[in-house]
């Protein structure tokens, strides 16, 4: 078990490994409520994997299905019986894990027990399957009517056009159309092992009883997880255009990320990067928005799996074209000059500043070590303090220069 | 409220004639958080020019954002925004600065952003500021119409309130911009100074006498203080209907019930516990009945406004299905009955989010703000109310909910 205490920013952290191959964090802090969160290392691009022998490709859309179906227990419904112990549950599913939660004023030990057993516990029976399918369709509905979400997955697609990193998370009404209970199933008994899960708990807990408690329930195995084929794939490039019912343009544009090296140094340099580049105190912003093109910042997302990532600017412009060419612009012109170093200061201290006050909420804290499973909010609060300007023009290197565009107009105009 | 298990001191103290200063003296979280706000009546002819001044109040002294962003940064990132907050029919202007404290940075953050929130306070809307912020404003009301979730709901209060303060819209209507000049914004910021309700709210890790010390000098002349008028509520008569169609994936309805439960003490308990078996995320009649039972939805929740005691039902679903869910949703709560279990829970569910509201500086800070527009000045004990409810207290609540408008945004058939 290693133990960090007593950082000054307020990043304690318990890291402890089970003899099942699990890994525990405990995020100990002063609060009402605590948080308990379970990570699967299995997401909405692991469509192709290798299990006990066996090569499978599934439908898009699937482990986010798993992500619904996992909260149908042959007891009941755990959601109730999370409600019914005092506690709020939730989940969520990106490219490359999904994250079942809980918070709680109460009960927070009985509480984790019904998260452990839930992730435990596949079962996919009766018309539950054929009503959640009904209720994922609504949900690809109402992110089919987000104009942003549209035009960012436009642009992945422009990028990676074979990759299912692009594809958005729930799948599509084709896709959901394909699940059935056995690739659920499947689905479970090769991504749901010990080795595969990252157990996180955060506010007023005891860590003892936390390990105790999932050394006992997930109990010992010998299975492996499956083997994802890597998504390494060469980046396309290339522009989209949609029309929607809507009052101004968006825009994405999205380069390739090369991994390398150390993941949570590298996603921080990229997210330092995004805000020199792009943030509210940049050049860019600050001539977009003199001329009346952007009055928002772009948003910036920096993401990556399995060898595969991607570095989004995305945002809200009266003239799309003006906009994506000032990106293009700026992309080029830091990997041309090198950092000011007064610059990169102010923004590594605002960024530290930014760590600081998200991590002092509970549930933000839990959610921040989910990104990072192989690094304790400790190290990376340490690892922030170390960074040095040619660091960050390093990570530069990472990023591609081919890109995925697209922009999303009105159907009015 | 549930302060027993804090060691904690909040007190408000009279700076001047309505300038109130709440101190926290708090010392479980990393930050600071400063906050000014000042409290006007919600009305048409003002609505924007409050919305603008907050847009230009935003860019920091001198209307210069970049400026104010490295100022910020190299506070560790301090975090300044200027909003407008509705509640009721009342339009709040808020100034909130979030910093690092000092012993997380390992330098003085508080007194720079002490400072730093002053000469906000201090500062004159220039003709570039009032530029910037009309274009900034514009974008925001236009771009509104693009979430057809929130547009639903707007809608919904705009033919459930007509007369009322509560439909005017705080974040501003796009035809007044234009005729704002630099002249209506500091005229305004001026009158807000001198003679508007004023709340300091100071939350952090530091002595009563510091806290006073700042909050007093954020505080200039004050004048014949305008006494705020009561908030009066204006509904419409019966039940107010209003439909639009739009090229949109998915429909969207919100209706509107309200209670003649009151905002504060043991009804205000109830409410809450109400609103969770009814709408609660996870559990709860609405979420049973339409979505897991049909799976005519995605999402359905619902909130209760506290300041009109209005629930606010919403729900996504397929085109063609608006009346059947809408029916679904009005029988569901006529019918309504309540199961102990059920109550259990949601008693639970309404007292984490209670203790949930005290993990959040802005949360306690939020909470205080009600009570004093809401003129609460007994402190009710929210654990004992809760514990206190029982199912025909909420039977009855119920039972007198009553619907006063539905509005529904209806895709378009493709």
């Amino acid at each position: 078990m290693e133990v960090r205490i007593n950082c000054p920013s307020g990043c304690e952290t318990i890291h402890h490994r089970l003899k099942n191959g699990a890994q525990v964090y405990i995020l100990p802090k002063e609060r009402n409520i605590s948080v308990g969160a379970v990570v699967i290392g299995f997401g909405a691009a692991d469509t192709e994997f290798k299990y006990d022998g066996r090569y499978y490709r599934i439908p898009y859309g699937t482990a986010h299905f798993l992500e619904h179906q996992m909260f149908e227990m042959p007891t009941g419904s755990a959601a109730a019986q999370f409600t019914s112990l005092g506690a709020e549950s939730n989940a969520f599913t990106d490219a490359g894990k999904k994250v079942y939660y809980f918070k709680t004023a109460e009960n927070f030990t009985e509480c984790f027990r019904l998260l452990l057993d839930m992730v435990k516990t596949p079962y996919f029976e009766g018309g539950s399957v054929e009503n959640e399918r009904n209720i994922i369709k609504s949900e690809i509905d109402m992110y089919d009517d987000d104009p942003n979400w549209k035009a960012f997955f436009g642009a992945a697609r422009q990028l990676y056009p074979e990759s299912p990193i692009s594809c958005e998370i729930a799948g599509n009404a084709e896709s959901i159309a394909k699940i059935r209970p056995d690739v659920l199933y499947t689905c479970h008994e090769a991504f749901y092992t010990p080795e595969n899960m990252t157990i996180i708990c955060g506010g007023d807990v005891n860590a003892d009883d936390i390990i105790s408690e999932a050394e006992r329930i997930l109990g010992r195995t010998d299975k492996r997880k499956a083997e994802v084929k890597c998504l390494k794939t060469e980046p396309a490039g290339g522009e989209a255009e949609y029309n929607m019912d809507i009052t101004l343009p968006r825009f994405c544009a999205v380069y390739p990320v090369e991994p390398k090296g150390g993941k949570a140094e590298r996603i921080f340099l990229l997210r330092l990067l995004a805000d020199y580049a792009f943030g509210e105190g940049s050049e860019f912003y600050k001539k977009l928005s003199e001329s009346d093109i952007m009055n928002e910042p772009p948003k910036v997302e920096v993401y990556e799996h399995k060898g595969i990532g991607y570095f989004a600017v995305s945002g809200t412009a009266c003239d799309t074209k003006k906009a994506l060419d000032a990106v293009e612009k700026t992309m080029g012109s830091i990997r041309k000059n090198s950092i000011d170093e007064r610059d990169f200061e102010r923004e590594l201290k605002k960024l530290t500043g930014r760590f600081i006050r998200f991590v002092d909420d509970c549930e933000a804290a839990v959610m921040a070590q989910a990104e990072f499973r192989n690094c304790s909010l400790a190290q990376i609060a340490e690892m922030m303090r170390k960074v040095t300007p040619r660091q960050l023009e390093s990570v530069l290197d990472t990023i591609g220069e081919k890109c995925g565009v697209c922009v999303v107009r009105s159907n009015k105009n | 409220m549930l302060t027993k298990e804090y060691d904690r001191i909040d007190e408000a103290v009279e700076i001047s004639e309505t300038v109130r200063l709440h101190y926290f003296n708090e010392d479980k979280f990393n930050t600071n958080v400063i906050s000014v706000v000042w409290t006007i009546p919600a009305e048409r002819d003002t609505a924007t020019k409050m919305a603008l001044l907050s847009e230009a109040l935003r860019l920091g002294p001198g209307g210069n954002r970049t400026a104010l962003e490295e100022r910020l940064a190299d506070m560790y990132g301090a975090v300044f925004e200027s909003v407008i907050v509705q509640k009721g029919g009342r339009q709040l202007l808020a100034l909130n600065m979030e910093c690092v404290s000092d012993e997380a940075a390992g330098e003085k953050v508080m007194k720079n952003a002490a400072a730093l929130m002053k000469e906000i306070i201090e500062t004159k809307i220039t003709e570039t500021a009032l530029k910037q912020a009309k274009n900034r404003l514009r974008t925001d009301l236009t771009l509104k119409r693009d979430s057809p979730a929130a547009y639903a709901v707007e809608s919904l209060i705009d033919i459930v309130y007509p007369d009322d303060g509560f439909s005017v819209h705080c974040d501003g209507y796009i035809e007044d911009i234009d005729s704002v000049s630099t002249r209506d914004l500091n005229e305004l910021f001026n009158a807000l100074k001198e003679y508007s309700h004023t709340d300091i709210f100071i939350s952090g890790n530091m002595d009563e006498k510091a806290a006073f010390e700042i909050a007093s000098g954020f505080v200039g002349r004050r004048g014949d203080i305008e006494k705020l008028p009561i908030d009066e509520v204006t509904e419409a008569g019966g039940c107010a209907l209003k439909g639009e169609t739009r090229s949109i994936g998915q429909s969207r309805i919100a209706i509107a019930y309200t209670t003649e439960l009151n905002a504060w003490g043991k009804d205000w308990c109830i409410a809450l516990v109400l609103r969770e078996l009814l709408c609660g995320a996870g559990s709860s009649l609405l979420y049973d009945k339409v979505r897991q039972d049909e799976g005519l939805c995605y999402y359905i929740g619902g909130r209760l406004m506290r300041f009109r005691m209005v629930y606010v039902i919403d729900a996504g679903v397929e085109a063609g299905s608006e009346e059947k869910t809408i029916k679904l949703i009005d029988d569901a709560v006529k019918s309504f009955t309540v199961e102990e279990d059920r109550l259990e829970a949601a008693k639970r569910a309404v007292l984490r989010e209670l203790k949930s509201k005290e993990d959040r500086r802005l949360g306690i800070i939020n909470e205080r703000m009600n009570e004093m527009l809401l003129g609460i000045t007994i402190d009710h004990d929210a654990k004992k109310n809760i514990k206190s409810i029982k199912a025909e207290d909420v039977a009855e609540a119920a039972k007198n909910l009553c619907r006063k408008g539905v509005f529904t945004l209806s895709a378009a058939e493709k």
